[in-house]
């Protein structure tokens, strides 16, 4: 089965029982609709640190696509994501974004590493960078905790909504490591990269912050392993982007209701506009969990609609979208 | 004389459509049956939109979509009438019955009063066997799903073969039970069908029935 998120690797789902140790009700979380919001993390679910399965990503869904639905969609066209942030107006770029300026450098980007990293512009094989290079944030020898490797640029972050970026936690000991970054001195984003395991798209919210700021990329080490060298991150194409978000409430499943011949249950979810912006939904769906042998939860699309004419929910609006299932005999 | 075993192998390819009954945005099934002598030759053959799904079937997907915990689980009437109090399981909606099992699968009967929403066994089921009035069921068996351009469906099929050495035995409802789990396997109608006519299935005749789970965009 396709999962609903971007990255198209199918999974193979079963229906196993499980132990104690991964769920507290011993079985599988096929089918699971109902939702805490946002990001709250869904009950009962085991994942690795890259691929967090979230409130928003189980339960109704909402997008900007309107491409027709077939029976082969397998995630939303355009799925507005949860939060508060929105940007709309002039907005600034970073300099040097994909690092191929001169032939491959860090030119605008001040470096900055301890003994055992760097950090450099490098050209391997990667399928996730733009153009030749990359930037590198890496081991050079055998490293200790707390050796780190960092690019920053100052960029006025007005009108951002979001950093958008490509990420690779290269090496066997890259989850000997720790991602970070930050805007000044404030952390946006943490993660613990998985050994040679790629990640397109990555988003960092920075809607808080307006005018000019520092924003570092960093790679630091959490614990010395005697891993050589390129252990770390690789990190490219850095953009600065404008998405306007919706807060995601929770999914709720209403009791079913039973008149002969008719049944029917309410599948209700409501969003809230915090972003400063109008949004106009054009296409709803509904995401369902799916655990793998690991155990590993993801989300699988179940149900996807079209709304035309799209709806518009102007700033401190709030939407409300159900899916009522229904028989008749 | 040499005694001679002669083969000639039939290679024919067949394609089988995906039968569209149901309107855009439906989830429903598709009821197919086909009636075959003892050389495979077929008899009759019906396809028919399945008409009732009951209220057991919400009530599991429900369960499922809330994963509804053992300490707070869904009342629900079991095909032998009584309640259980049904929870998450990954034995919901098991329907893969074996030969001669009764409790769950396709199930066909003998009774002719239409579907209600509260219905939650078949009328006058036809019990499995070779005796008078009796059908042998085979093991349920399930096609992978598929799509085309609109539909995406997957298949439920089995065999009701007349062994009583008499006339015909008519059915005239049809349905699918499926496990639900109160601690312990319970089993649940989801689907009733009364088929009007009935399919007579003649004596040393087969009846397949093949319900095709579909949704429609």
């Amino acid at each position: 089965m396709k999962h609903a998120q971007t990255n198209r690797e199918t999974r193979d789902i079963d229906n196993t029982l499980r132990t104690l140790k991964y769920n507290p009700t011993y079985a599988q979380n096929n089918l699971l609709v109902a939702s805490p919001g946002g990001h709250a993390s869904v009950a009962h679910i085991y994942n690795d640190t890259f691929k967090t399965l979230e409130g928003q990503d189980v339960g109704i869904q909402i997008g900007r696509g309107n491409t027709p639905a077939t029976p082969t969609d397998y995630k939303m066209e355009d799925r507005i994501l949860h939060g508060r942030c929105g940007g709309t107006g002039a907005k600034a770029d970073f300099v040097n974004p994909s690092f191929e300026d001169g032939g491959g450098s860090l030119d605008n980007w001040t470096p900055d590493a301890s003994a055992n990293m760097e950090a450099v512009a490098a050209s391997d094989a990667w399928a996730l960078k733009v153009g030749t290079y990359y930037c590198g944030l890496i081991s050079t020898a055998t490293w200790v905790a707390g050796n780190y490797a960092q690019v920053s640029q100052d960029i006025d972050l007005t009108n951002i909504s979001h950093l958008r970026f490509q990420l690779r936690g290269n090496g066997a000991f890259a989850d000997y490591f720790n991602f970070e970054m930050y805007v000044g001195g404030h952390p946006v984003y943490l993660k613990v990269p998985s050994d040679n395991t790629d990640h397109p798209n990555l988003l960092a919210e920075v809607c808080a912050y307006t005018g000019v700021h520092t924003v570092t990329f960093k790679c630091i080490a959490k614990t010395g392993v005697a891993g050589g060298a390129n252990q770390g991150v690789w990190i490219d194409n850095i953009e600065t982007v404008q998405i306007t978000e919706l807060e995601y409430g929770g999914t709720e499943v209403l009791s079913p209701i039973f008149s002969d011949p008719n049944g029917e249950f309410t599948i209700r979810r409501y969003f809230t506009n915090s972003s400063g912006s109008s949004v106009t939904v054009e296409e709803v769906g509904i995401q369902a969990v799916g655990e793998d042998t690991v155990p590993k939860a993801y989300a699988f699309l179940i149900a996807r609609d079209v709304v035309a004419p799209g709806v518009a929910v102007a700033d401190g609006e709030i939407l409300r979208v159900t899916y009522v299932p229904q028989i008749t005999v | 004389m040499d005694a001679q075993v002669k083969l000639k192998p039939e290679l024919k390819v067949v394609k089988e459509p995906i039968p569209h009954l149901l309107v855009p945005g439906e989830m429903g099934a598709v009821l197919e049956l086909t009636v075959k002598d003892k050389q495979g030759k077929v008899t009759e053959h019906r396809i028919m939109r399945s008409e009732s799904y009951v209220r057991q079937f919400l009530e599991l997907l429900w369960v499922e979509f809330n994963k509804v915990s053992r300490y707070t689980p869904l009342l629900m009437w079991d095909i032998e009438g009584f309640g259980r109090g049904i929870y998450e399981n990954d034995e919901n909606f098991d329907a893969s019955a074996g030969v001669g099992v009764e409790t769950h699968g396709i199930i066909v009967g003998t009774g002719t009063t239409a579907p209600t929403i509260d219905d939650h066994v078949l009328e006058t089921p036809i019990v499995h066997g070779s005796g008078a009035a009796e059908l042998e069921y085979s093991g349920v068996t399930f096609g992978a799903p598929a799509s085309d351009a609109t539909t995406s469906q997957f298949t439920i099929t089995r065999n009701f073969s007349n062994a009583a050495g008499g006339g015909d035995i008519t059915v005239t409802e049809i349905g699918l039970y499926v496990k639900g789990w109160d601690g312990a396997a319970k089993y649940f109608m989801i689907i009733r069908d009364v088929i009007a006519g009935g399919i007579a299935v003649p004596d040393g005749q087969t009846l397949t029935v093949n319900y095709r789970e579909q949704v429609v965009v």
